[in-house]
């Protein structure tokens, strides 16, 4: 579609809504949101097929400049991702040590998803993964069950803390208009020193280390590869993505979400409470981002330990906006950055680069996803001044 | 400049609509050509190649027998050829003095945005059509931005100046001082193609009139050919226009505002209407006189401040526009992008957007897709939308056919009151046609219609009855037939 590029900078359309978003929000705010709005409408709109191109597109940019960077610390780019690729891909420890990173980030990000699709910018999954982690923990460390009821009660409990937790900031733009960009991420601090408090003080386990009592037995996920840490967590994101994918696209409560993210005021003309549709969303968010969290903690980590990471909440950005806010986009794209993480620890080792080197790269990644459809227009445009320099001549 | 040629353009979207097949068109230095054709014809298409939004398959753009290469709108307005949207391009977050010289700056200056303004509303005065330079767009009335529109579109100054339906949101004295300017620039020797759907305007304006259908030229026409024979042209078969039947005995009172006042810019202040079963109201007025107010309050969207609003007999306590629909009231808005559809989503998905239960497209909660595309394909087939398939985004239909699937979906209701804003807005002769046939059928199925509309001959071709708005006050009533005291009320003149 060409369009005027003017246009496209705010809306990712052609019509740029009269009017705009009457959001009641202060200009700031509502600039930010616009803005915002703009990022997850560009990667809710166009057809599936531009969008993994693009998405594509974006992941060989990113590796190109990465390997700049590299070259220009004097590593071997080649050896690097040589490194990358077999600690992620090469051999069956490999494969499941991706694997293990895939299931929280794959559930924390169909968390993120759903909240883009509805318009809500929930950026605090990595809060409400750690409340969702502590509650699990603390249930599994402390009510003792029978096995398999023991799971289920801290999987219960994970959902719920998490949406506890993500319905606070849906209260409060509903009643007081406070945006949920700012208020979810704040969340997300206060969460993390919510953790700090619990493992140092009434939740510590007994012994020298700062942690909620180790998981045992019944509280821990069932191993399916023995000799890793392939636990069934991968299952249950699995069992997620058509779950999530029949939820937004063959439910009525899915329909009216997508339509009040696509356009508040036509949704609100139809009766659908914009209100209602945000603080749900968030909350149902939220507990997905809280079951991430006992992935985490029943399947990987065994306890919630002091200054845990919550990383993937970001992560899961990525995540999402690589994966278009569709469910199947979303396996694949958190499949691929499972993978990643999963192969940096490999290159670490083997050619000396730091870890943060990961994210430089999913950085670079969300740069070209949002900016790709400018760039596109950009180089398109060169070239037909190019041709038509040609043809002057 | 001569003449700026279009030749053989071909422009197909995929999956299979043919939006301009093999168009030759010429526009001459000094002349005003009127493009007319149905909606989704490919008018704005055409124009959109030839203005360098769009590109085309095939073809040649000549200017004085020069090919030209339109790669961006820039490349065109350096050929001097400019385009007034019908889908409005400001960025609503800038003023209206910004969006207008966005990108006309001038070179290494720091913008100063005093002078700016006082130069922009200059500009604006001199041309006829007053803009408040200082306001943010996303602040201002449709009526408004496109005036802010054509204002941008003159600053920039062109010899090819291309105006897609500019009047549809525009009052007639505005109408007439773009007319006026447009007489100009025909003078000064530029070309304007003008693109409406209200024909009398065409033929007051044009010097010639080009008629396309599917896509294709199927005629020139001097701009003195009778109006029906213009419509048979663009329709492919003589249009009828539907005339209001006798008087309906009128029913029980349908709805009913006393005293009432809302917020607005006017709002309401103090307005009774009685509206009965099995008659059309009309609700006369200039633009922007409180008829936003009085159809969102209708509809539920905005509270009132004081007064009551009654339907069927009853009184609202609580109301919001899920109780509202829910007792039979639907609206056609006035503003379509931003309240009608939800244009990323498909056809069908809009046409369900309201009725998901009472039409039993629910069932515990899950979603009946296949049965929601098959009443979608009923009704693209029933109200003739033309669309690639019910898959297809409602935001890649052409305006008229974006109109038509808010309608069906309203009417599809089965609604006992519909109120109709602007509901021919952007329309072409066939489908307003369509759209009044729609609601005198409900008229004479003992339904109600309130109609609020700036169009002075749909108001008295269709009302019963006749309130006329007049700075957020019903100023008076009338009769469907006392145009001059209609005229005299929406004046402001006691009549
Ligand atoms: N970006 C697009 N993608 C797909 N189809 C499109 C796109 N733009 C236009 N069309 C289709 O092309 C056809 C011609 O549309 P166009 O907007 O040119 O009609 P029009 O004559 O201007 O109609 P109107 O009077 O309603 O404005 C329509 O069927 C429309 O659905
Ligand atoms: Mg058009």
């Amino acid at each position: 579609m060409s369009v005027e590029p003017e246009a496209h900078v705010l809306g990712g359309e052609s019509q740029v809504a009269p009017g705009g978003l009457s959001t009641g929000a202060t200009p700031t705010t509502r600039g930010e949101r616009r803005a915002l709005v703009a990022l997850v409408r560009r990667g809710a709109i166009g057809t599936g097929g531009t969008r993994l191109v693009q998405s594509a597109i974006a992941v060989v940019v990113a590796f190109a400049l990465g390997a700049v960077a590299l070259a220009a610390n004097g590593i071997s780019p080649w050896a690097a991702y040589a490194a990358l690729a077999s600690g992620s891909l090469g051999g069956a420890q490999s494969l499941a040590s991706t694997a293990v990173q895939t299931a929280p980030l794959l559930v924390a990000s169909l968390a993120v998803g759903i909240s883009f699709r509805a318009g809500v910018f929930n950026i605090g999954a990595g809060g409400q993964l750690g409340v969702g982690a502590l509650s699990a923990a603390l249930v599994g460390g402390y009510v003792h069950l029978g096995s398999g009821i023991e799971l289920v009660a801290m999987a219960a409990a994970s959902l719920l803390g998490g949406a506890l937790w993500a319905a606070v900031p849906g209260l409060l733009k509903a009643y007081t208009g406070a945006s949920e960009v700012i208020t979810t991420l704040m969340l997300t601090y206060v969460a993390a020193n919510l953790i700090d408090y619990a493992v140092t003080g009434p939740a510590k386990a007994p012994g020298a280390i700062n942690q909620t009592p180790q998981l045992s037995g019944p509280a821990l996920l069932p191993t399916l590869v023995a000799n890793t840490q392939l636990t069934a967590a991968i299952l249950v994101g699995l069992v997620l993505v058509p779950v999530v994918w029949l939820l937004l696209f063959r439910t009525t409560y899915g329909f009216r979400l997508r339509m009040v993210g696509l356009n508040p005021g036509a949704a609100t003309a139809a009766g659908f409470s914009v209100r209602r549709v945000g603080v749900s969303v968030l909350a149902l968010s939220g507990a997905l981002a809280g079951l991430a969290g006992m992935l985490e903690v029943a399947g990987v980590l065994g306890s919630v330990p002091q200054n845990m990471s919550l990383q993937v909440g970001y992560t899961a950005i990525v995540v999402a906006l690589l994966g278009n806010n569709a469910p199947a986009g979303i396996l694949l794209a958190s499949a691929f950055l499972g993978a990643l993480t999963a192969g940096s620890t490999t290159m670490q080792s083997a050619v000396g680069v730091s870890g943060p080197f990961v994210v430089f790269l999913e950085g670079i990644m969300i740069g070209s996803v949002v900016g790709m459809p400018a760039l596109v227009r950009a180089w398109s445009r060169r070239r037909r001044g190019a041709a038509r320099k040609a043809g002057a001549r | 400049m001569r003449e700026l040629q279009l030749i053989d353009i071909d422009k197909r979207f995929p999956p299979n609509v043919q939006a301009c097949a093999g168009v030759s068109l010429t526009i001459r230095a000094g002349e005003v050509l009127a493009l007319l054709g149905e909606n989704g014809a490919g008018k704005t298409t055409l124009m959109r190649i030839a203005s360098g939004v769009t590109r085309p398959d095939r073809g040649l753009i000549l200017r004085d027998g020069e090919p030209l290469t339109l790669g961006s709108p820039r490349d065109a307005i350096g050929h001097g050829i400019g385009m007034v949207h019908q889908h409005f391009m400001l960025i609503p977050r800038l003023s209206v003095a910004e969006n207008v010289v966005l990108g006309f700056e001038g070179e290494g200056r720091v913008l100063d945005r005093v002078r700016l303004s006082r130069e922009v509303e200059h500009f604006s005065e001199k041309v006829g059509l007053r803009v408040d330079a200082r306001r943010r767009v996303d602040e201002l009335a449709v009526g408004e931005q496109q005036r802010v529109e054509i204002v941008r579109a003159l600053y920039r100054g062109a010899e090819v100046l291309i105006l897609d339906e500019p009047t549809a949101v525009l009052t007639p004295t505005e109408t007439d001082g773009l007319f006026r300017v447009v007489r100009e620039m025909a003078a000064a020797g530029k070309a304007v193609v003008f693109i409406s759907h209200k024909l009398h305007e065409v033929s007051q304006i044009a010097d010639r009139v080009v008629i396309l259908r599917n896509g294709e030229v199927v005629a020139e026409r001097p701009p003195t050919t009778p109006l029906g024979e213009l419509a048979a042209l663009m329709v492919g078969r003589p249009v009828e226009v539907p005339s209001r039947s006798e008087a309906v005995a009128r029913g029980q009172v349908a709805l009913e505002l006393s005293g009432a006042s809302s917020s607005g810019a006017p709002g309401l202040s103090e307005v009774s209407m009685v509206v009965g079963e099995g008659e059309i109201v009309g609700i006369a007025g200039v633009d922007g006189n409180g008829q936003v107010a009085l159809e969102e309050v209708l509809a539920g969207v905005r509270p009132l401040s004081s007064g009551t609003l009654a339907l069927g007999g009853s009184r609202l306590e609580r109301v919001s526009p899920e109780a509202i629909r829910r007792l039979g009231l639907v609206r056609i808005p006035s503003e379509r992008h931003r309240d009608g559809v939800v244009a990323p989503a498909s056809v069908w998905e809009n046409l369900l957007l309201f009725d998901l239960h009472r039409l039993g497209f629910a069932r515990h909660g899950a979603l009946r897709v296949r049965a929601a595309r098959r009443r979608a394909e009923q009704l693209v087939a029933q109200y003739g939308i033309r669309c690639g398939s019910v898959d297809q985004s409602v935001g890649e239909l052409s305006g008229g056919n974006q109109q038509k699937v808010v309608i069906a979906r309203e009417l599809a209701a089965e609604p006992s009151v519909v109120v109709a804003a602007q509901p021919t807005r952007g329309l072409d002769v066939g489908a307003t046609a369509g759209v009044h046939e729609s609601l005198l059928d409900h008229r004479a199925r003992g339904g109600a219609v309130v109609l609020i509309s700036a169009d002075l001959d749909e108001i008295c071709q269709l009302s019963d009855r006749v309130y006329v708005l007049y700075e957020g006050r019903v100023t008076g009533t009338a009769g469907p037939d006392e145009r001059e005291r209609i005229g005299r009320l929406m004046a402001g003149v006691a009549a």
